[in-house]
C-alpha cells in the first residue's frame, strides 16, 4: 500500500470521524438547551449545587468575563432562564474541538501503518506514479520522480484509491487567494468563528452549518440549487425547517461574484473576508455578507492527476474520475481496478469505498464476479434531524461502463408509502421527530421496494431495514408483516408495509 | 478417526505457526522509523503538519500523525514482485490491502478449520473490519 498524505483519509482525518464529533458535542448542546427553558415540559431545570443563581454577583459575572478576555469574541452564550432562574449555555469550542483531536487520535491506530504492517501489508510513504504497464515508483517526500531513491514496485494487478478533494470555483473573483475553509482545514479551527458563511447545500454543508449554529457562530447557508437537490422536495423542505430553528439562514439562488480579503488571519486572528453577492431573497440586487469563516462545501472532484494514468493507459475523466465497469476494474487496462472517491460516476461514500474495496479483491485475485450494479447503497446526512435515502445508485451503460442509475419519474414508474412520525408513539413520548417521515417507493402496482427516504432523528439506523430489504428483494409486505418493537420509530417502517397490505385488502 | 484426529491437531498446528512465521518474517521486511516521531517543539514539524493539514501540533494531533503518516519513515525494501499494490491509504485503500491480507489467510484457514478465529485474528470493532469479518464468514 503506498500512502501520500494521511492514512485513513478524509474520514478519519477530515471527515467523518471529527465532524460526528462535532455533531455529538452540538446535539448535547441542543438538549441542554430544552431544559434549560423557563418551564420546559420535562420539568427539569438547573440550579447550583451550593448557592442560589439569584445569589450571583458582579465578581460572578467578572470572573466569567476574565475566563474569557482572551477570546476574540466573547460571543456570550443565549441567556436561558430556567423555572426559577437565568442560566447559561456556556459553550467552550476550544474544548470542543480537543475533544475532537482526542477521540480522533484514539481512533487513528485502526488505520495506521503499524496495524497494516502486523496484518501483513507493506506500507509505502510517498506518492505512487505508475512508470509503465507494471511499474510504479513511489515519489518519497522531498523527492522527484525517477530520483534513484525512490522504490519502484512491480505489480500484476493494482488498485488506484486515491480519493477526492473538494471543489474550489475558479470563476469567483479573488476566492482563490482568500482564506477560505474546506473539510479540510475546517477541523482546525481553534475559534469559533463569530460569522460562518457556507457556500453549498449538499451533506457537509448542512451538517456543519447546523453544528457551528448551535455553538453560537451566526452562519449563513448560500445555496445555488435546491438543497438536497438530489433528494425528494419533502426532504429539503424539512431539513430546511429544521435547520432554521437552530438559528441557520438560508440565501438561494446565490451568483457570488466576488470575495474580498480583509484579514488574512494569523495563529491568533481569524481571518475576515467580504462576500458580494446576488440571491432570491434580495430581488437579486447586490449584497455583501462578512465573515470569518468562509467554509467551501460544494462537492468533491477526483484525484486522477499527476500519477501516470497515461503510462498504464487507464482513462478517466479530470474531474469525474477513473472510468470503470461493472467489476471496478478499469476500461482500459484488465490490471488495474479502482475504489472510492476517484471512481468516476459512483457515490463518495465511505462506505461504498469499504465495499468497493471487497468487490476488487475478490475480483482482482480470486476469479470473482461481483459487480458494482448489484449495490444497495444508504447515504445519511447526520444534521438534527437525520436525513437518510437508499437506492441502487449505479448501472451500466451499452458499453459495459458504470454510469449513475438514471431518476425515475416518480408518479408514472413508482408507488409511494409515506408514514409520518407524528403519531408514532415514540416519537410522542421523545418530543422528536414531529416533522419526521418515512417514504418508500415501490415499482408501480407491486410491493417491489425501489428506494426510500427516511427523515427522523434515527433515520441512519432505521434506513439499514430498507437496505437490507431492497438488497435481498424483501417486499414492502414483507417488513409489513414483520413484527416490530414497540415503542420506536421503526414501526413507522413497518407503517409503510401495513399501508401496502391494507391498499390490496379486498372490500367487504 | 482417533488416529487421525492428532495428525489433524499437528497439521493444523503447524500451518497455524508456518502462517505466525511468514508473518512475523513478514514484519521485518516493514519500515521502520528512525527517531521518536513528531516533536511539538520543532518548527519544521509544524510546517509539515500544516502542509497535511493537521493543526496544531498538539499531543492528540501528535498521536495522530505518528500512526497515520509517521515522521521520516524509512520505507521497506521493495519484493521482486506483488500480487498486488494499492495506491492510496484512506477508506477503500486500507480494506483493499488488508483485505487482501486477510483473504490470502483465510485461503488456508477453511481448508484447514471451520474459523478464521483460530489464527487470533484480531479485528478491532471498527465498521471496516467488522464488514470483513462478515464477509470472510459469508464466504466460508
Amino acid at each position: 500500500m503506498i500512502s501520500a498524505e494521511l492514512a485513513g483519509g478524509d474520514c478519519l482525518n477530515a471527515g467523518c470521524v471529527p465532524s460526528k464529533a462535532l455533531l455529538r458535542c452540538a446535539k448535547l448542546i441542543r438538549e441542554a438547551k430544552k431544559v434549560a427553558m423557563k418551564d420546559n415540559e420535562y420539568g427539569i431545570s438547573f440550579k447550583l449545587k451550593s448557592t442560589s443563581p439569584s445569589t450571583l454577583t458582579n465578581e460572578d459575572e467578572n470572573k466569567y468575563i476574565e475566563k474569557h478576555v482572551n477570546d476574540k469574541y466573547i460571543d456570550l452564550p443565549p441567556t436561558i432562564t430556567t423555572q426559577d432562574e437565568e442560566v447559561e449555555i456556556d459553550v467552550n469550542f476550544t474544548q470542543i474541538m480537543s475533544r475532537m483531536r482526542n477521540l480522533r487520535s484514539k481512533i487513528a491506530p485502526v488505520d495506521g501503518h503499524t496495524r497494516g504492517n502486523t496484518m501483513g501489508t507493506q506500507t509505502f510513504q510517498g506518492y505512487g506514479v505508475f512508470t509503465s504497464k507494471s511499474t510504479i515508483e513511489v515519489v518519497q517526500d522531498g523527492k522527484s520522480l525517477g530520483d534513484v531513491s525512490n522504490p519502484i514496485l512491480n505489480f500484476k494487478k493494482a488498485v488506484i484509491a486515491t480519493g477526492g478533494r473538494p471543489n474550489v470555483p475558479t470563476n469567483i473573483k479573488g476566492l482563490k487567494d482568500a482564506p477560505y475553509t474546506t473539510n479540510l482545514n475546517l477541523f482546525n479551527l481553534q475559534t469559533l468563528p463569530k460569522r460562518m458563511v457556507v457556500l453549498g447545500a449538499g451533506i457537509v454543508a448542512l451538517e456543519m452549518a447546523q453544528a457551528f449554529s448551535t455553538f453560537g457562530s451566526k452562519v449563513t447557508v448560500l445555496q445555488r440549487s435546491r438543497l438536497l437537490s438530489k433528494s425528494d422536495e419533502d426532504a429539503a423542505n424539512g431539513i430546511k425547517a429544521s435547520l432554521e430553528e437552530d438559528g441557520v439562514q438560508f440565501l438561494s439562488n446565490v451568483n457570488v461574484k466576488e470575495v474580498q480579503t480583509i484579514r488574512q488571519g494569523d495563529g491568533k486572528d481569524l481571518p475576515l473576508m467580504n462576500l458580494s453577492l446576488t440571491c432570491k431573497e434580495h430581488q437579486n440586487k447586490s449584497i455583501n455578507l462578512e465573515c470569518e469563516c468562509l467554509l467551501l462545501a460544494l462537492g468533491r472532484s477526483a484525484n486522477v492527476q499527476g500519477m501516470g494514468l497515461e503510462n498504464v493507459n487507464v482513462k478517466y475523466h479530470p474531474t469525474n474520475g477513473i472510468l470503470v465497469n461493472d467489476y471496478s476494474q478499469s476500461i482500459s487496462n484488465e490490471n488495474v481496478y479502482a475504489v472510492g472517491d476517484c471512481v468516476a460516476n459512483v457515490p463518495r461514500l465511505t462506505h461504498m469505498s469499504g465495499e468497493m474495496a471487497k468487490v476488487v479483491v475478490q475480483n482482482s485475485l480470486f476469479n470473482g464476479r461481483w459487480k458494482l450494479s448489484s449495490f444497495v447503497v444508504p447515504a445519511v446526512m447526520y444534521t438534527e434531524l437525520e436525513y437518510a435515502q437508499v437506492n441502487k445508485p449505479i448501472s451500466i451503460d451499452e458499453n459495459g461502463y458504470v454510469i449513475p442509475t438514471p431518476p425515475q419519474v416518480d408518479d408514472e414508474e413508482l408507488d409511494i408509502y409515506k408514514a409520518e412520525l407524528k403519531s408514532n408513539d415514540r416519537a410522542i413520548l421523545e418530543s422528536t421527530d414531529q416533522n419526521g417521515y418515512i417514504k418508500v417507493y415501490t415499482k408501480k402496482g407491486t410491493g417491489n421496494i425501489v428506494k426510500a427516504t427516511i427523515i427522523s432523528s434515527r433515520a441512519g439506523e432505521m434506513i439499514n431495514e430498507l437496505s437490507l430489504a431492497i438488497k435481498h428483494g424483501i417486499t414492502l409486505e414483507g417488513i409489513g408483516r414483520n413484527i416490530h418493537a414497540y415503542p420506536t420509530l421503526g414501526e413507522a417502517v413497518m407503517g409503510c408495509g401495513l399501508q401496502y397490505i391494507n391498499s390490496r385488502w379486498e372490500t367487504m | 478417526m482417533m488416529l487421525l484426529l492428532p495428525t489433524l491437531f499437528t497439521s493444523l498446528l503447524a500451518t497455524h505457526q508456518s502462517i505466525n512465521s511468514y508473518r512475523y518474517t513478514s514484519t521485518t521486511i516493514h519500515a521502520k522509523r528512525n527517531d521518536k516521531g513528531w516533536q511539538q517543539t520543532s518548527p519544521s514539524d509544524t510546517t509539515l503538519a500544516k502542509k497535511l493539514h493537521i493543526e496544531p501540533l498538539d499531543d492528540a494531533n501528535i498521536k495522530l500523525l505518528n500512526e497515520v503518516h509517521p515522521r521520516n519513515y524509512i520505507n521497506p525494501k521493495p519484493l521482486d514482485v506483488y500480487d498486488l499494490v494499492v495506491i492510496g491509504a484512506g477508506a477503500g485503500g486500507l480494506v483493499s490491502s488488508r483485505q487482501v491480507c486477510v483473504y490470502r489467510f483465510c485461503k488456508i484457514v477453511h481448508m484447514m478449520c471451520t474459523s478464521s478465529y483460530s489464527l487470533h485474528l484480531q479485528y478491532l470493532n471498527n465498521y471496516q473490519h467488522n464488514r470483513q469479518q462478515e464477509e470472510e464468514q459469508r464466504v466460508a
